[in-house]
């Protein structure tokens, strides 16, 4: 039941009907106008969306792409890890064989000053006196001038 | 030719093995000189010369051995020379006698380029073969001996070791060592000074061949040597190049290498350069060369050094 107090503070709202109805209209113009915003905005948005399709499916594409890049990676840099262990761990063989190279190197310079140090032309004792110094080591055969002419 | 045979092999083969590879040495032996040898009246050699440098039917053997002969020559640019008999004749060295008067004179090589005409003509492969002029295998005959015995041998023993030595030349295979430590085959280097008379005394130097053994020749003045018909002291060792004994400078040249006839055919060659040349020769051929100067040295190439286990010396 309505109150009173707030019957006599109502104030009837009378409007003339081609206001009423203007603004009928015009609320269902605003409403078929925002509708039509809307579609439009939809249609748009629709359209963009459509425009932005590619893009979007293209950028998917490189995020998975990039993923897989980003995994290929991670496993190359696993590898480098264990060929760089594996270096390391051959670095001290290296090392020894330089060490054994380097001596060998001082060996072989020493018997090759050795090697030109000796004569390759003996002074022979005279026949009339033949003694030696040291007894020829056993022999199997020996070669030198043969028959008669 | 006409040389002392030896043959040495390790205890462990039995010794009807070792039996059958002497046998087969022998022959070979027999047979080559059958084929080659100016010393001796019915050889192949000798016949064809008799019957003015042809023969019918030439054996392998006298084929093969013309061909080496003609290769050594061209090998050693002529310093192997087989076609000195004729100065060899004319020097005195006449072991069989040359008559019958129809029997042509050998030309001497002197008057004769070595570089030009070839050692033999032949009619096909099989037919009959004309020397031109006569040929002595002389430097290169006990050498191919020795390379066929040395074939038979390794037929009949195998892989085992073997020494075969045929008046001062010598091939060999494999080693006798039985422990690793153990020296290889020994050769001594006779001395060539020493007269004749006082027969093989100590070495003049020790070699050790290679695990592989190979062989081992000497071209020496020591024994070859006697007076011409005018009166000069020669020997066996002929200049093709003068038709007079070469090697001014030198008493004997020994060379080691890995083929018998190849080693005596180098030897004689590089004896024939002299003092003067055998050096640089034997350098540039990279054999293992010895050598004796009539000054009393002995000279040898870098190869030779490193096969050289022991030097004559003299006390202070």
């Amino acid at each position: 039941m309505t109150d009173p107090a707030r019957r006599a503070t109502r104030v009837e709202l009378r409007l003339p009907p081609h206001i009423g109805v203007f603004l009928g209209a015009s609320t269902a113009a605003y409403a078929v106008t925002l509708a039509g915003v809307t579609a439009l905005q939809a249609q748009s948005e629709a359209a963009l969306v459509a425009d932005r399709a590619p893009v979007v499916a293209g950028v998917d594409a490189i995020a998975a792409r990039n993923a897989q890049l980003a995994a290929a990676l991670s496993a190359a840099g696993a590898d480098y890890q264990a060929a760089t262990d594996a270096y390391v761990a051959d670095g001290g063989r290296l090392a020894d064989l330089e060490q054994a190279l380097a001596a060998l190197a001082t060996k072989v310079a020493t018997i090759d000053g050795v090697s030109r140090s000796l004569p390759t032309s003996v002074n022979l004792p005279k026949v009339v006196r033949r003694v030696t110094t040291s007894t020829a080591p056993a022999t199997s055969s020996t070669t030198g001038a043969s028959g008669v002419p | 030719m006409g040389s002392p045979l030896r043959l040495q092999v390790p205890l462990s083969i039995p010794s009807r093995v070792v039996e059958r590879a002497w046998r087969q040495a022998l022959d070979e032996f027999e047979a080559s000189e059958q084929a080659l040898s100016r010393f001796r009246e019915t050889s192949e050699i000798h016949q064809a010369r008799i019957a003015g440098g042809r023969s019918d039917t030439p054996s392998r053997r006298l084929v093969a051995a013309i061909s080496a002969a003609d290769r050594a020559r061209r090998v050693t640019d002529g310093r192997f020379e087989p076609r000195v008999l004729g100065d060899l004749e004319r020097l005195g060295s006449a072991p069989i006698a040359v008559a019958p008067p129809a029997l042509r004179a050998a030309p001497t090589v002197g008057r004769l380029v070595p570089t030009v005409g070839r050692l033999v003509r032949r009619e096909g492969r099989t037919g009959p073969i004309d020397l031109p002029v006569p040929i002595d295998f002389g430097g290169i005959g006990k050498g191919l001996a020795l390379r066929w015995a040395a074939r038979r041998l390794e037929d009949v023993l195998g892989g085992s070791a073997y020494l075969l030595e045929a008046g001062g030349d010598i091939v060999a295979a494999g080693s006798p060592a039985r422990r690793a430590d153990d020296p290889g085959w020994r050769i001594g280097i006779e001395d060539p000074r020493l007269p004749a008379s006082r027969g093989v005394e100590g070495p003049l130097a020790v070699i050790e061949l290679p695990d592989g053994g190979g062989a081992v020749a000497t071209s020496s003045v020591r024994r070859a040597r006697w007076q011409s018909p005018d009166g000069r002291a020669v020997h066996h060792l002929i200049d093709p190049a003068t038709g007079e004994p070469g090697g001014a400078g030198l008493l004997a040249v020994t060379v080691h290498a890995p083929d018998p006839a190849w080693s005596e055919v180098w030897s004689k060659a590089l004896f024939l350069e002299g003092a003067r040349g055998i050096a640089a020769r034997a350098r540039s051929q990279g054999l293992a060369a010895w050598w004796v100067t009539a000054a009393g040295m002995l000279e040898m190439t870098a190869a030779a050094r490193a096969r050289t286990v022991w030097v004559a010396g003299e006390t202070a």
